[in-house]
């Protein structure tokens, strides 16, 4: 999946478009490492960080991992599931929506 | 005294006949020791899977002839066997089910055998309840007119709970991408949480409401919630702090 993100930030970074993370490891420490050696390049949410009362994965109802949600400006959900390459197909049609709008 | 010298001769008995595997074995170890005896050769399926798969890699990396295909999983076929001839043991009882959950989670081979008997000797046992999980998944393990004729028995077990994970598994599918103003969604939702109010098993109820809440509140459609939290250097941040964008919003982890 990492590449695939990667690449997915790098394609799409001029356009309406943000991926947002949240990491549930063990520690922040694991995450980290993982964001060196694999040059990950998107902003991530500690899913909880100390004090917070629920997970935010347990506030979203997330039972597997990964799970990728996909929203519009307004916040609408339009995806939500497992499937990287679908869920990356949903975004690229809204912004390519938004994009031929903001063209008009 | 003498009370002692008999049951130190029961004791020998008992050990003799252990190694003696003509003779009846009259003294049937507890379900606990069993259990721990089958979680033992479980452990070791696993171990003697991994050096498989290291040996594997080995022979494959140095271009060895006769490198093996790699197994997907540990063989846990004579663990599951052995489960399933304890069972015979215990018939009847509770700890039966102990058994023969386990000979039905662990090898498809057994699964069918175990399921049937769960099925016709311990229908009615709240302890049952411990295959809800396994469920949705009969089809695939044994056979879709098996998990037909399965989910109806277990519709009119006298257990609560068993009723309640064969009614979650039959409205599932319902709630998870029916439509939301349907009859069908609404008279689902329904029944379900008819079940939440009347189960003991927590998890049942924990899964379904899961269910609910997820299709409800962050179905295809809905708006989806804020997020208001701190990134991985400690700097709080919002998810709409980016509202106006399409977000992709990603689960993950590197475990």
């Amino acid at each position: 999946m990492y590449p695939h993100e990667r690449s997915l930030v790098e394609e799409m970074k001029d356009k309406p478009f943000a991926l947002v993370g949240v990491n549930s490891d063990q520690t922040i420490e694991r995450a980290k490492k993982a964001i060196a050696e694999n040059n990950l390049n998107w902003r991530s949410f500690q899913n909880q960080e100390e004090g917070r009362p629920d997970k935010i994965s347990a506030d979203w109802a997330v039972k597997g991992w990964p799970t990728v949600v996909i929203l519009d400006s307004e916040f609408k959900i339009h995806y939500r599931g497992h499937d990287g390459e679908k869920a990356t197909e949903v975004a690229k049609e809204l912004v390519a929506k938004m994009t031929e709008k903001g063209g008009e | 005294m003498k009370m002692y010298s008999l049951l130190a001769g029961v004791l020998l008995l008992g050990s003799v006949a252990a190694q003696d595997p003509a003779k009846p074995d009259t003294q049937v170890p507890s379900a606990a020791q069993r259990m721990e005896e089958l979680s033992e050769l479980q452990q070791k399926a696993v171990a003697d899977w991994r050096a498989d798969v290291k040996k594997s890699r080995e022979d494959a990396a140095a271009g060895r002839a006769g490198a093996r295909a790699m197994r997907m999983r540990p063989d846990y076929g004579p663990v599951a066997k052995k489960a399933l001839a304890y069972a015979k043991d215990y018939q009847g009882t509770d700890d039966a089910i102990d058994f023969l959950v386990m000979a039905a989670n662990l090898d498809q081979q057994q699964a069918r055998p175990a399921l049937e008997t769960l099925l016709a000797e311990h229908l009615d046992s709240p302890k049952l309840a411990t295959i809800g999980r396994m469920i949705p998944y009969f089809d695939r393990i044994v056979s879709p007119e098996f998990a037909k004729d399965a989910q109806k028995k277990l519709l009119q077990s006298k257990s609560a709970d068993v009723r309640g994970w064969a009614l979650f598994a039959l409205h599932q599918g319902t709630i998870e991408s029916g439509d939301l103003d349907g009859d069908t969604y609404k008279d689902a939702r329904s029944k379900l949480m008819a079940v939440v109010a009347e189960v003991e098993d927590k998890n049942l109820a924990s899964q379904i409401t899961g269910a609910i809440d997820e299709r409800e509140k962050f179905g295809i459609g809905c708006t989806a919630p804020d997020i208001a939290g701190v990134d991985l250097d400690g700097v709080s941040f919002k998810l709409s702090d980016y509202k106006g964008k399409v977000i992709f919003l990603d689960f993950w982890g590197d475990w």
